[in-house]
């Protein structure tokens, strides 16, 4: 890949959305797509044609090889992480950081690209991660209004104060759900069965042996194993 | 079919749908509070005008994605067969999450639907009040109340339900869309959707598909794997997901669950006004619950309920038994004199006494055992106790290598192993279901209780009750331990979720337990009636023939097929020709066991009794036994476990087991035991 271009990786990434997006590209609509003109479309495509990476197929339509198909993803995925990056995570604003995504994403190595994003994972792996872990939020203001933050790093508990598990709740406590988490099909279950976020539960009794938990929700009562209860995030109050 | 003529009852399990079928229907398909009850899906008529109608009652499912067998049943034919009208069972009292399913049912679009709201009974005593046109006008689909169990409001469904089959035009349409940038994703997919025919065959159907594929439906994301667009769609999806994701903050799946359910959640606050003082009934289900299932009477409590099973099938049973004994006594020398005085031929005479009357007769002293078994398992079925023997019972079954919804099958089993081995298809987890499946036949079922009464009866009077006792409890701890070999043997692996919706405590009317029982019990008498009679007439046959031989001596040619077989019974203390062809027999149903001994020995149990006290002694007796329980599943059960595991090399795997491990364990008490006696 290192051998690769800034615009050929461009065109690359740009014959993937169009083809996903209309289903085919074509020189002209790449052309418009890029802001270039059509002659360079035309060279440029020839250079990815001797790589194997782009089919020709008759004049006009182009199309990915398998490995064009798997670079340009790469490369798509790569400027995906730093517009999350930047937009996200830093909080620069949405045009802005798709500008410097397209730039930045071309001169940054291959190691500090990976490091940024097992960073973006990082942050984005909090629990319920529709909310900025606490730590983040208080940089966001102190970027923005240069406040500074209320508690040490290290002690600024994530989320909200009080989020646990399921299992971790008491007979008789109640919770609001947060996240549910796990393996696909359980996770289909229980939120099929109505333990989506926002909903109250409580956890009723658990059984003579110490497991299965009983909770309720939504006007009915559920059995569940500890290790199930474990991929429920609750609020307590 | 005239595809008119199908109505598909569906809903969330335990809402009624068999209650309502039944009442539709006029059938008595098996009715239980605990969820997953229906397994496979019935058939029923029913005429709505005068339209006779097919009504298909399915088994409970959530929402149209399935877990286990029954649910795959009822979503494949939703989805695949596409029944005209599905009318949607909901329990009133819990329309937060009943209306789930609907939601779905309407946004795929492919039946008319009609709403039942049924429990209304146990709405109205939460206090709850159902704004009933209200919730029809704003879904578009008529909406009818009922109580199904008290068949209040099934008259009106009947109307509603012809209305809807004759009428024209489908209903409006749907008022309910995701929000803005989810919608914009779902139009993004479809548009490259919709070159494909498989994937798109209208353009509800193409929303259809875009929205499974962004929920991360396996099924539709392997039906995109055989599309020559694979590429593309899937390539677009990642990116449509991704893009969604992160301007969301956080997946889609849960965020569209959690447009669906906001939704409802308006219909239910707009429809739904809860007045009057809280939800009594449940406290009461709550109160009960918290005896039942407590954390140090629960186990005892289970094993009491057990014990009291147990005592009333044999005592209060056990009182009857010597009447109708000496009612089919008497019938038998009255049906031999009769023939006498007519001057029939002296086999017709043998024929009924000791054939017929003999035989059927010897088994048939034991329905009133049986129908207490029955009852107390109805009972059970019923209450809602069900559910919480599985909840209480899990951690145990757990770590003997079963799951707790095996509970359900095991109590099963103790009346039959058929519908046991059927009920196992709620487990979600195949290893789960055939470790299941393969030690069922060890519960003692009540095909196996005229044996131990009759041999515990003849030879241990004075402990009978204990004795039978201990080989009901060596069957569960059997079970228990084969199935921790088998797990450890074949089936490692992690053990599946026990997600388990837990009823409320409902009482059983009278009628209904009884009613169950009954039907039960008649299924024992219409054996009886068929393969007991039919066997019994042949080995009648067999210990007459060849002519002139003796009745029953070891000259005839069922005494020379015991003679045979007698030797690999030897080392068990039992090696006599009438005890080897009875355990042959008994293949074809247990009962047939004490069929054969009573056609062999004679008339009634009385002497049957008498006759056994004389060849076994109680060692031998016990030998027996433990062979009766263990030594092989019967036909019918041989063929359910056929049907259910699909495979040939685990019903061998069932029979050759179990042949070997009868015969082995009675070998080991007999041998064991005479080295103290
Ligand atoms: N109070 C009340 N109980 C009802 C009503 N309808 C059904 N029941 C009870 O609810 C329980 C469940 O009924 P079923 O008909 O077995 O439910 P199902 O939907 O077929 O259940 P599955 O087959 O397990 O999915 C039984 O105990 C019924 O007696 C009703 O209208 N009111
Ligand atoms: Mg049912």
């Amino acid at each position: 890949m290192d051998a690769l271009s800034h615009s050929a990786q461009d065109y690359l990434e740009a014959i993937l959305v169009l083809s996903l997006e209309r289903g085919q590209a074509r020189v002209k609509e790449v052309a418009e797509f890029l802001g270039v003109k059509k002659p360079s479309v035309v060279a440029a495509v020839k250079g990815l044609m001797s790589k194997g990476l782009v089919k020709h197929e008759h004049y006009g339509y182009l199309e990915l090889t398998p490995r064009g198909l798997a670079m340009a993803r790469d490369i798509y995925h790569r400027h995906q992480t730093i517009y999350r990056f930047l937009h996200r995570i830093l909080g620069v604003e949405a045009t802005t950081a798709e500008r410097d995504a397209c730039q930045i994403e071309h001169y940054i190595s291959s190691k500090t690209l990976a490091r940024l994003v097992k960073f973006v994972e990082f942050v984005e792996s909090f629990p319920d991660s529709e909310e900025d872990p606490k730590w983040l939020h208080y940089f966001k203001r102190y970027a923005e209004r240069g406040e500074p933050p209320p508690c040490a790093l290290d002690k600024c508990p994530r989320g909200g104060e009080k989020v646990k598990s399921l299992s971790e709740l008491k007979v008789g406590e109640t919770g609001v759900i947060k996240r549910v988490k796990g393996e696909e099909v359980l996770k289909k279950r229980l939120l099929t069965m109505g333990a989506i976020p926002g909903t109250q539960v409580r956890v009723e009794k658990v059984a003579p042996l110490g497991d299965p938990m009983e909770i309720s929700l939504k006007g009915f009562h559920l059995s569940l194993r500890r290790e199930e209860a474990q991929n429920i995030e609750v609020e307590v109050e | 079919m005239d595809k008119k003529q199908v109505i598909a009852l569906a809903g969330n399990p335990n809402s009624g749908k068999t209650t309502v079928f039944n009442a539709l229907t006029g059938t008595r398909q098996k009715v239980g509070n605990w969820p997953g009850v229906t397994v496979e899906r019935k058939e029923g008529k029913v005429l709505l005008g005068n339209r006779e109608v097919t009504v298909v009652d399915l088994p409970g499912i959530y929402g149209l994605t399935a877990s286990s067998i029954d649910e795959r049943i009822a979503r494949d034919f939703l989805l695949t067969e596409r029944p005209f009208l599905v009318a949607i069972v909901l329990d009133s009292s819990n329309l937060d999450r009943h209306l789930y399913l609907p939601l779905q049912l309407m946004e795929l679009g492919v039946s008319r639907l009609v709403l039942i709201l049924n429990m209304m009974d146990e709405a109205r005593a939460k206090g709850l009040e159902i704004d009933v046109e209200g919730l029809s006008r704003t879904l578009g689909v008529p909406v009818v109340t009922t109580v199904a169990n008290k068949r209040v409001g099934i008259e009106e469904l009947k109307k509603t339900l012809a209305r809807e089959l004759e009428k024209e035009h489908q209903t409006s349409g749907f008022p309910f869309s995701y929000p803005e940038p989810i919608e914009k994703g779902i139009e993004r997919l479809s548009e490259i959707l919709k070159p494909h025919p498989p994937l798109s065959s209208s353009p509800h159907n193409t929303r259809w598909t875009a929205l499974k594929l962004l929920e991360g439906d396996e099924e539709y994301l392997a039906r995109v794997q055989n599309s020559p667009a694979k590429e593309r769609i899937l390539s677009l999806l990642t990116m449509v997901k991704e893009d969604l994701e992160a301007e969301l903050g956080y997946d889609l799946e849960t965020a569209l669950v959690e447009a669906r359910y906001g939704y409802i959640k308006g219909l239910v606050s707009e429809f739904v006004k809860r007045k009057g003082s809280l939800e009594q009934r449940l406290s009461m289900s709550d109160k009960i619950d918290k005896v039942v299932t407590n954390r140090f009477l629960g186990l005892p409590i289970f094993l009491f309920l057990m014990w009291l099973t147990f005592k009333l099938t044999f005592s209060v049973g056990g009182f009857f038994l010597d009447y109708i004994d000496a009612l089919f006594g008497f019938l038998g020398e009255k049906a031999a004199l009769l023939v006498h005085l007519v001057h029939g031929p002296p086999w017709l005479a043998s024929l009924l006494q000791n054939g017929i009357i003999g035989g059927v007769g010897s088994v048939l002293v034991f329905l009133p055992n049986i129908f207490f078994l029955f009852l107390a398992i109805s009972i059970m079925e019923e209450t809602g106790y069900m559910a919480r023997g599985a909840f209480v019972m899990d951690r145990l079954m757990h770590a003997m290598g079963l799951h707790g919804k095996s509970f359900i099958p095991m109590v099963l089993g103790f009346g039959c192993n058929v519908p046991a081995i059927m009920a196992t298809r709620t487990l979600e987890n195949p290893k789960d279901r055939i470790i299941t499946i393969l030690v069922n036949p060890l519960m003692s079922c009540s095909a196996r209780l005229p044996i131990y009464v009759l041999f515990a009866g003849a030879l241990f009077s004075a402990h009978q009750g204990t004795v039978i006792f201990s080989l009901y409890f060596l069957g569960v701890v059997l079970a228990i331990l084969l199935a921790r070999l088998f797990k450890t043997l074949f089936f490692k692996g992690e053990p599946a979720p026990l997600i388990m919706e837990l009823p409320p405590y409902r009482l059983p009317t009278w009628k209904s337990v009884l009613l169950n029982t009954w039907q039960r019990s008649l299924i024992f008498v219409k054996k009886a009636g068929t393969i007991i009679f039919a066997t019994v007439v042949l080995i009648w046959f067999l210990a007459s023939m060849p002519l002139g031989v003796e009745y029953a001596s070891q000259q005839s040619i069922i005494g020379g097929m015991g003679t045979f077989l007698a030797p690999i019974l030897k080392p068990a203390g039992f090696g006599f020709w009438q005890a080897a062809v009875a355990l042959f027999f008994g293949i074809l149903a247990k009962e047939v066991v004490v069929g054969t001994l009573g056609t062999l020995y004679g008339t009634g149990e009385e002497k049957l009794g008498t006759v056994i006290a004389h060849q076994f002694t109680p060692l031998t007796a016990y030998a027996f036994m433990v062979m009766s329980l263990v030594y092989i599943p019967c036909i019918a059960t041989i063929g359910v476990i056929r049907r259910e595991t699909n495979s040939w090399k685990w019903t061998a795997f069932s029979v050759g087991y179990s042949l070997f491990l009868g015969w082995f364990l009675a070998v080991v008490v007999y041998q064991v035991g005479r080295l103290f006696l």
